[in-house]
């Protein structure tokens, strides 16, 4: 189980709701993950009178619980005032804190982030900080009062997969107290097997299963991927070795082998 | 008077609330999140809050996101 605040959660699996064919297909992935946490953001209502929000409708009626974000900010000030209005709208005190550096690399500014972290905490939010693999950004986030960290595996909907396997670890050894949930950059349920195996507590994805060309059978390879990776860490691994070593038992070993070993 | 609502120019009556504004919208006060000159406007205050020149309203609904 996944502890956040006072829930729990059986899925460590969380998954966006963006980029899906249809919202029909959004719901159908969803249900193949069997996340319990799906992320949502907010845009600017159009000065007309309400049209169909399906999706939403779709993602109210499962029961999920809703993550909202604040992408694309670029200011802790607009981080901030978009956490409060996620706050309005969804009435959560969860919110996952993006802000960005750069609009093409999609990149977390730390020191944005941190200040913004900071005055949300005050105000009761549980933060949720997207942020890179850097322990020191990490460590300011913790200082700052948070406690769940989600650092990326690589840009935002690149795909690649962990970049510095050896960063991600090290943040692992280093907090071994924070959650710690990997947020972008998968691309493979591979890849997020990779992540769970040194220890993260979950991850947090969107374009590998929405732009997949069977997003439902992607979800569920993603869902397989994560509790296997889980397993597999908790199970405790064995330690490497430099040579082989045989796994059949070499007692009674036939005599033409002695034979051969002699030549 | 004015509004500029969501980035756009927007005639509205003197002594206009919120709730006011977001009826002329057409606009379900469900699942929404409004806020004046930067503030978040509580949903118990949308007809209480009456609206003056100028002012900057933020309209915001659920979307899709990662």
């Amino acid at each position: 189980m996944m502890r956040i605040g006072s829930d729990s959660f059986k899925s460590r699996l969380l998954l966006g709701s963006a980029l899906y064919p249809s919202p029909k297909i959004m719901r159908e992935s969803i249900e193949a993950s069997e996340t319990e946490i799906v992320t949502v953001a907010l845009r600017r209502a159009a000065n007309t009178p309400d049209c169909s929000n399906s999706f939403f409708e779709i993602l109210r009626q499962s029961g999920v619980r809703l993550l909202p974000n604040t992408a694309n900010c670029l200011s802790a000030e607009q981080a901030i005032l978009t956490a409060r209005m996620a706050r309005s709208i969804f009435q959560t005190d969860w919110i996952k804190l993006e802000v960005i550096a750069d609009t093409d690399a999609l990149n977390p500014d730390p020191f944005e982030l941190v200040s913004a972290a900071k005055t949300l905490i005050a105000e009761g939010f549980e933060v949720f900080p997207y942020t890179t693999d850097d322990l020191a950004v990490a460590m300011r986030l913790v200082d700052a009062g948070c406690k769940i960290v989600m650092p990326w595996a690589a840009p935002i909907g690149s795909g690649q997969g962990p970049n510095n396997l050896r960063a991600l670890e090290m943040m692992r050894n280093k907090l071994p107290d924070t959650m710690l949930i990997v947020d972008a950059g998968l691309g493979k349920p591979s890849h997020a097997a990779q992540v769970m195996e040194l220890g993260f507590d979950g991850v947090l994805l969107n374009s590998a299963v929405a732009l997949a060309d069977d997003p439902k059978g992607m979800a569920q390879a993603f869902k397989l991927a994560v509790e296997a990776g889980r397993l597999g860490y908790i199970s405790g691994f064995m330690h490497q070795r430099n040579f082989g070593a045989p796994s059949t038992p070499t007692v009674g070993t036939p005599f033409w082998h002695q034979e051969d070993a002699l030549v | 008077m004015r509004l500029e609502v969501n980035g756009k120019e927007l005639n509205a009556p003197n002594n206009c609330t919120v709730a006011d504004l977001l009826v002329r919208l057409e606009r379900d006060t469900h699942w929404i999140a409004v806020a004046v000159d930067r503030t978040v406007i509580p949903r118990e205050k949308y007809s209480s809050l009456v609206l003056r020149e100028g002012q900057l309203v933020e309209i915001l609904i659920p979307m899709q996101g990662g």
